[in-house]
């Protein structure tokens, strides 16, 4: 059975997956293939789902030692699992005992820890962005003060007061916004949409292996 | 000369407890003691708004919820002023999430607004249907595109098959959709959409998103993929007084004046006492 092994055997799956994907969009191959290909969507969103246990085993495969072999800060590893067993638990879809996505304890525990630790954690970014603006925002440059000048302005255009005591801070705002800004995001986007089709190059050719265990070529 | 330099290094290297403390009571601040500064309306909310105002009766709309609850504080008040918005109008709507925390949030605003209510009177599955969540990202996006009953089998709420719905016979695929409402922090978002929603079946796109998305998102408005943007809490302020429904958005204007003030007038004192004691060496 070594030949399971062979590199070339996820390869060519990968290739064919690929090819079964972007022929249809450019040639009309009829009905049939299309169908075929809407299945493999549906297959791969299967995949990715199965992906979420992988994920989970991944987790414990860190945390469990950590909290067995008492490292730093082990209580949280200990604390994340016990919520994350918690949860799993109440989410189960078994509606006859109470159980899934519409169980009290489930929607509590989201509602009421989540949620608002998840907008704390975002909301803290204010703070730190304010600090990093007044130790690292300096004009040390002619580079850097153009930067500042930018990014004051459309400090001003984004604050309703900034607008009312600057009322040119709003055109200039916006021409910054949608014109140099713009300009950059389109040459970003252009360049990863060129890197994107030569990475699809590379792996439909066989050349990029780096999906396969972490490999080189 | 050297309680000058004592003074600009002072002004330099203020305690970062101190920043923290004066941000917390300009935030806090005017939501006890509102200020009511104007707000003037940019072009994006106009856009926007009128996108919506526009659409024929009958019209298809889908709602994603693509975001975590992280950046609810931003997105929830552009949330709840579009889905008000569609529901006041006599279209169609189906709700669904891209994003795992989406169909919490949905949840969240359907209980809000109670869209079978008045003045809204709609009735689910026949003028909004809500689909839940589907796994996959941008994968999901295309398997959307394609074919919605094979996607989302079942509905959120009551788990039935979406085919015994009204509102589902007319929605089988993305070419059956007029208008697409993205409400996004991320991948998968707008870029995805546009790949998926907007280059295959030409579905035309609103995002509400937060403000840091904004500078990304833009080269599509330009480009006509997206016909309106409402990019963070002022976007959503303007919003609001458009659709004139004051909401949170326009609570939150005040704070959010006064903190950017605060980042400005501390950007001036570094930058000053950076130069006078650059000066002074």
């Amino acid at each position: 059975m070594s030949w399971l092994k062979r590199v070339e055997i996820p390869i060519a799956i990968t290739i064919i997956c690929a090819l079964i994907q972007i022929i249809p969009y450019f040639v009309n191959l009829g009905v049939d293939v299309e169908n075929f290909q809407s299945k493999f969507v549906s297959w791969s969103l299967v995949v990715g789902t199965g992906a979420l246990l992988v994920g989970a085993i991944s987790l414990l495969l860190i945390h469990v030692p950590r909290v067995t072999h008492r490292r730093q800060y082990w209580e949280y590893s200990l604390l994340l699992m016990i919520f994350m067993f918690i949860m799993a638990l109440l989410g189960l879809p078994i509606s006859e005992i109470g159980l899934g996505l519409r169980n009290y304890w489930f929607t509590f525990l989201y509602n009421n820890v989540l949620t608002p630790l998840s907008a704390s954690m975002y909301g803290i970014i204010a703070f730190y962005i304010t600090s990093a603006a007044y130790r690292a925002f300096k004009a040390r440059s002619l580079e850097a003060g153009l930067l500042l000048l930018a990014g004051s302005i459309l400090v001003f255009r984004n604050a309703p007061l900034g607008t009312f005591l600057i009322p040119a801070s709003a055109d200039i705002g916006d021409w910054i916004f949608n014109i140099p800004n713009m300009a950059v995001n389109r040459a970003i986007m252009i360049g990863g949409g060129l890197g994107a089709m030569i990475l699809g190059i590379r792996t439909l050719i066989g050349y990029e292996r780096g999906y396969l265990r972490g490999g080189g070529e | 000369m050297g309680s000058g330099v004592s003074l600009w290094e002072k002004l330099e290297n203020i305690d970062v407890r101190i920043i923290y403390l004066i941000l917390w009571i300009v935030i806090l601040w005017p939501f006890i003691y509102p200020i009511g500064l104007p707000v003037s309306i940019g072009s994006y909310a106009i856009s926007y708004a009128k996108t919506i105002d526009e659409l024929p009766p009958d019209s298809m709309v889908v709602v994603s919820f693509d975001f975590s609850l992280g950046s609810l504080g931003e997105l929830y008040p552009i949330v709840v002023a579009t889905m008000h918005h569609l529901f006041t109008k006599p279209i169609k709507i189906a709700i669904i999430a891209i994003w795992v925390d989406g169909p919490i949030v949905a949840n969240m605003v359907l209980d809000e607004l109670k869209p079978e209510a008045p003045p809204y009177n709609k009735k689910y599955g026949v003028d909004w249907i809500f689909l839940g969540y589907v796994p996959g990202g941008e994968t999901a996006m295309a398997a959307l595109g394609k074919d919605f009953w094979s996607t989302l089998p079942l509905d959120y709420i009551y788990k039935k098959p979406v085919s015994e719905y009204p509102i589902m016979q007319k929605l089988r695929s993305a070419a059956d959709v007029t208008l697409l409402v993205s409400f996004e922090t991320g991948t998968p978002g707008a870029d995805e959409w546009v790949r998926q929603w907007y280059v295959p079946y030409k579905v035309p796109m609103i995002v509400g998103c937060i403000g840091v998305m904004a500078p990304t998102i833009v080269p599509y408005v330009a480009g006509g993929q997206v016909k309106g943007m409402l990019p963070g809490l002022r976007a959503a302020a303007e919003y609001e007084l458009i659709i004139g429904r004051k909401g949170l958005g326009v609570a939150s204007a005040d704070a959010l004046s006064t903190s950017h003030m605060v980042v400005i007038i501390f950007v001036i004192i570094g930058n000053i006492s950076y130069i006078a004691r650059r000066r002074v060496k």
